[in-house]
């Protein structure tokens, strides 16, 4: 049963490996096979940021300001992680107990709201 | 509903925690009387449960209250009072008031909430919670020696949370359970194939308990946060936090692995008694060459972590005052440690400095507080009459009791007759009766504690004052002092009431 069960994870593990690895390998295979064409340039290499050109080196120093706005997503983050599982059992928990499930999200997202108030009122989003 | 009920003051801490945050921001308002109203209704919330006399659960059974969390909801409630009363001062004078206050009850009501887990997940939310407030609150000075401690204390707190998750993670793997009482019921059939993963598991939920608990050698953390951390988050985290941890460390081991009963006791007797030896020989020769009072006191927090992890062993080997013996500890160690604590905030509030060459002749510039720290030496040394020293003797006599030494001793009046045989059964009995071991080197440890305490005490009553002028403290700080050298002298002549109320509480874990 236990094996079982680990299984399943280590499916998982080698389909999550191959889905990346796969690609690259499928390419290497059919360069080596000359049924592609091979013709680098300066732009083709360059590393994809959705468009945006990027700056520098990856080992670059970045501004400490940027982990009070890290920390402020991750109210949001956290919000929508909790929210989508309540969202998805509405259908069910809106016939057992219609305002109860509601109340509960609210108090929750009620939390957040306040973690969110405090850090602006605290400066947190100011750029300083 | 009713679930809610159950956990209602740790409840009221966490919301009295945000009111007083949003109190904060939304302007200047008085805090403190929230905060200690709080805590009260708290308290005595926890002592109406506790009076009901009945045990509750709620969420499943992931929370349970009885004796045993009650015990250390009104220690943690008391303590977390005392530490705001004595440290008022400092903490009216910061800029960020609201948010230590806030910290400090959010740390606090998890805390509550932790010692009536009954359940993995639960454990691990209360303890990670109680923990991250922690690591703000000992960062939240600003300076480079509060940050620094903030970080080390979030470093080594973040590694000790991963390492504990892993063991869950076993424990839950092997019993296929979350909740004690499952794991119990796994470790109760005596599984022979799971033996070895069932101690790697419980090795590494000791090693993330004993980060909280602070004893060797998971300790590293412990004298530079407290050195480093404001003297009141200081006492906070060395009586309040270290209290919940042991609390959460004796139901894990008592109610999830089986106590003394269990197929694997006498495995984590021997880890609890070797650590225990370990941390009290560690802390106390690292004492001895402190010069900072909070440094110090760091130490001999270790050290007496130690002193009482001799009780976890002693209920591991299968005695029957183990637990209550760590619980009497606990409650004397806060009322000594609280005292010494808020006296040393008084103290260094007023000289400016943590320097122990600094309490030169304290006891002419302020005879009470130079009072009171003497007598808490002494408790934390062990010396009677002060609650210390039953403490000691309370649990030391545990770990005997346990150990089958009493029995050996008699028998060895009648193997006296033949020499030969006569060695080699006294090597034999010694190596058996390890337990015996670790209380003699506990004893041995008092002696050389003794010296440190002592020579603080003697600076601050023999030595030449550097000047003369009287320290004025006021009356809530006196109060809080006066009301902890009590309980210290209380417990040592009349331990009576709180020994019941441990054997009690300890009962409870059945």
């Amino acid at each position: 049963m236990i094996p079982a069960d680990f299984g399943r994870v280590g499916l998982l593990i080698i389909l999550g490996l191959s889905f990346p690895a796969l690609p690259l390998v499928v390419s290497q295979l059919l360069l080596r096979a000359k049924q592609r064409p091979e013709n680098p340039d300066p732009v083709k290499n360059a590393i994809y940021e959705c468009g945006v050109e990027s700056e520098g080196t990856a080992w670059g120093q970045f501004n400490a300001r940027y982990y009070l706005f890290a920390l402020g997503f991750v109210i949001f983050d956290v919000e929508v992680i909790f929210l989508y599982p309540w969202a998805v059992n509405q259908a069910s928990l809106a016939l057992t107990e219609p305002l109860v499930s509601i109340a509960k999200a609210a108090i929750f997202m009620g939390v957040l709201a306040f973690g969110l108030a405090y850090a602006w009122r605290r400066g947190a989003l100011e750029w300083r | 509903m009713a679930d809610f009920v159950v956990i209602a003051p740790a409840l009221i801490l966490l919301l009295a925690s945000g009111v007083v945050l949003f109190v904060a921001i939304s302007g200047p308002g008085t805090l403190r009387p929230v905060v200690l109203g709080a805590l009260v209704i708290a308290g005595v919330f926890a002592l109406a449960q506790g009076a009901g006399g009945q045990n509750a659960e709620a969420f499943g059974g992931a929370v349970r209250v009885d004796a045993f969390s009650v015990f250390f909801a009104v220690l943690i409630v008391a303590a977390t009072i005392a530490v705001i009363l004595g440290g008022s001062e400092w903490i009216e004078s910061r800029a960020q008031r609201g948010e230590v206050y806030g910290l400090m009850l959010a740390s606090a009501g998890a805390m509550l909430l932790l010692t009536q887990s009954n359940d993995l997940i639960m454990i691990f939310v209360a303890l990670e919670t109680t923990s991250i407030a922690q690591f703000i609150l000992a960062g939240i000075a600003r300076d480079a020696r509060s940050s620094e401690a903030g970080l080390k204390y979030l470093l080594t707190g973040s590694v000790s949370a991963a390492v504990l998750l892993y063991g869950f993670a076993f424990l839950f793997g092997l019993s296929g359970s979350t909740s004690l009482q499952g794991i119990a019921a796994y470790v109760a059939a005596a599984p022979e194939g799971g033996r070895l993963a069932l101690l790697f598991a419980f090795a590494l939920v000791a090693a993330g308990f004993g980060f909280k608990m602070a004893i060797v050698p998971f300790h590293a953390w412990a004298p530079d946060v407290y050195q480093g951390a404001p003297t009141v988050v200081t006492s906070f985290l060395s009586v309040a936090s270290k209290a919940a941890g042991f609390a959460i460390v004796l139901r894990v081991f008592y109610v999830g692995l089986g106590g003394g009963d269990s197929y694997i006791a006498n495995d984590w007797a021997i880890m609890f008694g070797v650590l225990a030896a370990l941390s009290m020989t560690f802390g106390n020769l690292a004492a001895l060459m402190q010069t900072d009072v909070k440094r110090l006191l760091g130490y001999s927090s270790i050290a007496q972590a130690g002193n009482i992890a001799v009780g976890l062993a002693a209920v591991a080997a299968g005695s029957t005052n183990g637990a209550s013996g760590v619980l009497f500890f606990l409650g004397t160690y806060a009322a000594t440690n609280l005292g010494a604590f808020v006296c040393v905030m008084a103290v260094s509030q007023r000289i400016g400095s943590d320097q122990i060459r600094d309490y030169a002749g304290l006891a002419r510039r302020s005879p009470w507080l130079a009072g009171i720290l003497t007598l808490c030496l002494l408790s934390l040394t062990g010396i009677p009459p002060t609650a210390g020293f039953l403490a000691k003797i309370y649990i030391f006599n545990s770990a005997i009791q346990a150990s089958g030494a009493s029995e050996f001793t008699s028998n060895l009046g009648a193997q006296m007759v033949g020499a030969p045989p006569f060695v080699a059964n006294l090597v034999d009995g010694v190596v058996e009766r390890w337990l015996v071991l670790v209380v003699v080197v506990a004893v041995l440890n008092t002696a050389i504690s003794a010296f440190y305490y002592l020579r603080w005490a003697r600076t601050m009553i023999l030595d030449e004052p550097p000047e003369t002028s009287a320290l004025r403290v006021p009356a809530g700080v006196q109060g809080v002092v006066a009301v902890a050298a009590f309980g210290v002298v209380l417990f040592g002549l009349a331990p009576t009431p709180l020994i019941t109320a441990a054997q009690h509480a300890a009962a409870a874990l059945h």
